[in-house]
């Protein structure tokens, strides 16, 4: 096997960073706070998670396991000293971090205009840089890091955060909703069509520290986006957490495609370090006939617990969960989707893919909810999950929920491993046993990688063929 | 009268022979005292509430030696066929005028202490302790080496009091290697009598080369309760087909955890709920391969009218050893009325590789097409719907082999779907 395969986002960036004192209480969240000069219903916001977050104890029915989390153990506040926020242009920016992003292959030089892509790049809690701002600004979209939205347009910020992942939802998402330092910020004015893909890239760098970032896009009446997420972290032995939350909302019409291409440092071959993942995702679908899709290819983090939501809420809404989620050597995930119906015609589609392989455990858990008022509503769920090896476990906890009798639900599941057929096969025709593994891997996960945008897809085929030929013996 | 001095009242005139035995009761109750009921917090409960059981004052069954009346008797016989071999249980004590004389099969028995042995970690664990409380007695089936036994067994439970009874009902059934039985374990109770509520708690000990067929109906009143846990465990060649058939009751709990323990066994695990008004039905079944090489095929099918509400959680766990294990797993919905739910959560849990494992689950209603199809050939709409869901259903019954099972059961299906089609 040869080092190349190794992960290698693993290195860290030697920059000046200006961290806040270990531990959480309110007296940080209010440094955080002042830091970032909110509002004052910003703060109320954050102290109230913070005290709703209290009262709460931490999950547990998760098929994962790992070492309780001391909070009181992690940094919340971390960023890099080269005034970074504010950066007008690129000169402005810390040469190291722009290295390090290059390394990372993310283009923030705007004569990388080529791509096509706009971008917002998240380094441990702030945001760096948002290229391509006036090309967008032209059209009227807003596509900024959360805490310069809260600056230039806190109205738009105070009328939909929190709506559709409150804070008292769930444990982590208290907890982001007190400490969440950066994130990005979208809106689609009505009737726009986002001419260009948007981009946010996160970054964990510095150590013991937790990133808790918080997306919020905004798609009005008749408006469409598409925007990709990726995501990479140095190689440590200790467990960094990341607890962000992402909230979409879509009117009439609107359109949102979300990507995201995990690629977390999933810990070392015995299973040390790596990142906890414990992110709340979820989309709601407010106007008549407006579309979310999901589409996730999980590589990454050493323990994963994600299940990106649609609440299908308009007439006519659809809502879509496409999921490759691939875990290795010790990783554990726990992932899956939900679907709730509310509005009348509705429609859902969940296409899962799970593949484990060295000592990782891989599970589905989604839900499926057909309100009374959900008349005709369909979904069609398909969730298989492949094992490659002995050790590898795959497990699948669908919930369906169904309270209208016209709805019309299918569900099916599939557990299986590679045949010696297949192998033999494609080996009879040259091809060597790594490679023959990993082109039945894609073609397993062909679905999924259709959805994805090209650039995206290209590189999830790469990090699956990276990971399998580290694991496959 | 509260649960404690029900217990005391029991205690004194249902006592035990062992010392042992009645220690371990009376831990079961202290633990009852303690745990409580299973609530909806609890995640093996979560789709089914026993609010309704807690709020009614039940009764232990030893202050109800009631008697049958005529017209009882006339309607318990409709229910044992001559094709059978019967045994009728009237509240709870052998009745022996109703019963076919055949004592080298079936024995009433005292309890002892491993009787009350059970796997903590249970999801019914809570459930067993008010169960195992409330037990006089045990009812022990033997079949022995390389016997067959050609005739259907019918152990039929009834219920008649006039009083809430509770009744915890033992039955361990020992296979002998080699050997056949076609079992169906029945209960009922009068129309419009008063809420009763049974826990059958059956062991099943399936050795070698063992032919099983298993067949559970549960046929009470709309206002009675029925939890049952069934565990079966299965040695080599076994062959096992179960059959549970819910049409009555106010609210089934149904558990079936099925163990292979060895090799070659394979076990097909139907279940068919015909259910309407506010009836409840809870399927979970757990099947543990913790030796490869067997075969499992679920499947369980429910009609649902009227506010019914059915919940089928089906659960298959391949342990790591369990190579070249097969499974398969499928759940049908007929939703019939707009008020109906149906809930599903098959659940599979893989830590082999070598397997083939499988689930579906479907939810949905009769289609406008085939419908229209009978009312243009002169067939009202509640013949057709009757029609229809009979053909949904029949599947499942014409699984269980025995000409003269199948027919019984047959007609106790077509029974409930025609009242059910006239109600609603």
């Amino acid at each position: 096997m040869s080092e190349s395969y190794e992960y290698k986002y693993g290195f860290s960036t030697d920059i000046e960073t200006e961290e806040f004192p270990k531990g959480l209480s309110e007296e940080i969240i209010r440094m955080i706070s002042a830091k970032k000069n909110e509002p004052e219903w910003m703060l109320e916001y954050r102290l109230k998670s913070y005290r709703h977050w209290l009262t709460l104890t931490e999950p547990t029915w998760a098929a994962v396991s790992y070492p309780q989390i001391d909070f009181q153990d992690l940094t919340y506040y971390s960023a890099p000293k080269a005034k970074p926020a504010s950066a007008t242009s690129m000169d402005e920016i810390d040469p190291e971090l722009i290295k390090t992003f290059e390394r990372l292959g993310i283009p923030l030089q705007e004569q990388k205009r080529i791509s096509g892509v706009a971008v917002d790049v998240v380094f441990d809690s702030v945001s760096i840089a948002t290229t391509r701002y006036e090309e967008l600004d032209k059209l009227g979209v807003i596509f900024c890091s959360i805490s310069e939205a809260l600056k230039n347009h806190p109205e738009l910020v105070k009328k939909h955060l929190g709506t559709v992942v409150p804070a008292s939802d769930n444990y982590y998402a208290a907890l982001n909703g007190a400490v969440f330092s950066d994130g990005s910020f979208v809106y689609i004015p009505k009737g726009v069509r986002c001419p260009i893909d948007l981009s946010t890239y996160f970054r964990i760098n510095a150590k013991e520290t937790g990133q808790f970032e918080r997306t919020l896009i905004i798609a009005e009446e008749g408006s469409y986006v598409n925007y990709l997420e990726g995501c990479t972290a140095p190689q440590r032995d200790e467990n960094q957490l990341h607890a962000a939350v992402v909230e979409l909302l879509a009117f009439d019409n609107a359109e949102i495609k979300y990507s995201t291409v995990q690629n977390w440092y999933t810990g070392d071959k015995e299973g040390r370090g790596g990142i906890y993942n414990f992110v709340t995702k979820r989309g709601i679908c407010k106007g008549k006939k407006s579309k979310i899709s999901w589409t996730q290819v999980e590589s990454g983090s050493a323990i994963t617990w994600k299940y990106p939501s649609v609440i299908l809420q308009g007439d006519g809404s659809e809502g879509a969960f496409y999921s490759v989620a691939l875990t290795h050597d010790y990783m554990q995930a726990d992932t899956g989707t939900k679907m709730i119906h509310i509005g009348k015609n509705t429609k859902s589609t969940i296409i899962s893919k799970g593949i484990s392989a060295g000592h990782s455990s891989n599970a589905y858990r989604g839900q499926v909810k057909i309100m009374p008022s959900a008349e005709n509503a369909r979904n069609y769920s398909q969730c298989d999950s492949m094992l490659v090896g002995d050790k590898a476990s795959a497990h699948t906890f669908p919930y369906i929920e169904v309270k209208n009798k016209t709805a019309t639900l299918e569900h099916e599941a599939t557990t299986s491993r590679i045949s010696e057929d297949q192998i033999f096969y494609l080996q009879s025709r040259g091809l060597n046993n790594e490679k023959a593994i990993s082109m039945l891997v894609n073609g397993f996960c062909k679905e999924v990688f259709k959805e994805l945008p090209l650039e995206f897809s290209v590189e999830a085929v790469k990090l699956i063929e990276m990971k399998l030929e580290n694991s496959v013996g | 009268m509260s649960w404690e001095n029900n217990y005391l009242q029991f205690k004194s005139t249902s006592a035990l022979d062992s010392i042992k035995a009645s220690e371990k009761r009376q831990q079961s109750f202290d633990k009852f005292v303690v745990a409580g009921l299973p609530t909806r917090r609890d995640e093996a409960w979560k789709y089914t509430s026993l609010t309704d059981f807690k709020n009614i004052e039940w009764k232990s069954s030893e202050d109800s030696n009631e008697h049958l009346t005529h017209e009882q008797m006339q309607e318990v016989s409709k229910n044992l066929p001559s094709d059978f071999i019967n045994f009728v249980f009237v509240n709870g004590i052998l009745n022996k005028t109703l019963s076919d004389d055949f004592d080298s099969l079936i024995e009433v028995g005292e309890l002892e202490e491993n009787d009350f042995l059970r796997d903590e970690a249970s999801v019914e664990s809570r459930l067993l302790n008010l169960a195992q409380s409330f037990l006089n007695k045990k009812i022990t089936l033997t079949v022995s080496k390389g016997k067959v036994i050609e005739k259907p067994v019918q152990i039929l439970f009834v219920q008649s009091s006039k009083n809430s009874v509770y009744l915890s009902e033992k039955l361990n059934i020992n296979l002998a290697e080699n050997s056949e039985i076609k079992l169906l374990i029945h209960s009922m109770s009068f129309v419009n009598s008063t809420a009763d509520a049974m826990n059958l708690n059956v062991n099943i000990n399936v050795e070698s080369s063992v032919r099983l067929t298993f067949v559970q109906l549960q046929n009470e009143d709309n206002s009675s309760f029925h939890f049952s846990q069934c565990n079966l465990n299965l040695a080599t060649s076994a062959q096992v087909t179960t059959l549970a058939l819910t049409l009555g009751n106010k609210l089934t709990r149904n558990y079936y955890q099925l163990n292979f323990n060895n090799e070659q066994a394979s076990a097909a695990v139907y279940g068919l709920g015909v259910i309407d008004s506010e009836q409840h039905l809870d399927n979970y079944t757990f099947i543990r391969h913790a030796i490869g090489n067997n075969n499992s095929v679920q499947h369980y099918k429910s009609i649902l009218s009227g506010s019914s509400h059915s919940v089928f959680r089906g659960r298959v766990m391949i342990e790591p050893n369990a190579q070249k294990a097969n499974s398969e797993q499928l759940n049908n919905n007929l939703l019939l009325t707009r008020t109906a739910q149906a809930d599903s959560i098959p659940q599979l849990e893989i830590f082999a590789d070598d397997v083939k494992a499988g689930h579906g689950s479907t939810v949905g209603q009769l289609s406008k097409e085939e419908m229209f199809y009978f009312l243009s050939r002169g067939i009202n709409q509640f013949e057709a719907v009757r029609m229809l869901s009979y053909g949904f259903a029949k599947e499942l019954v014409l699984k269980i082999e025995n000409p003269y099972l199948q027919s019984f059961l047959i007609a106790a299906l077509n029974q409930k779907l025609e009242r059910m089609v006239q109600n609603g």
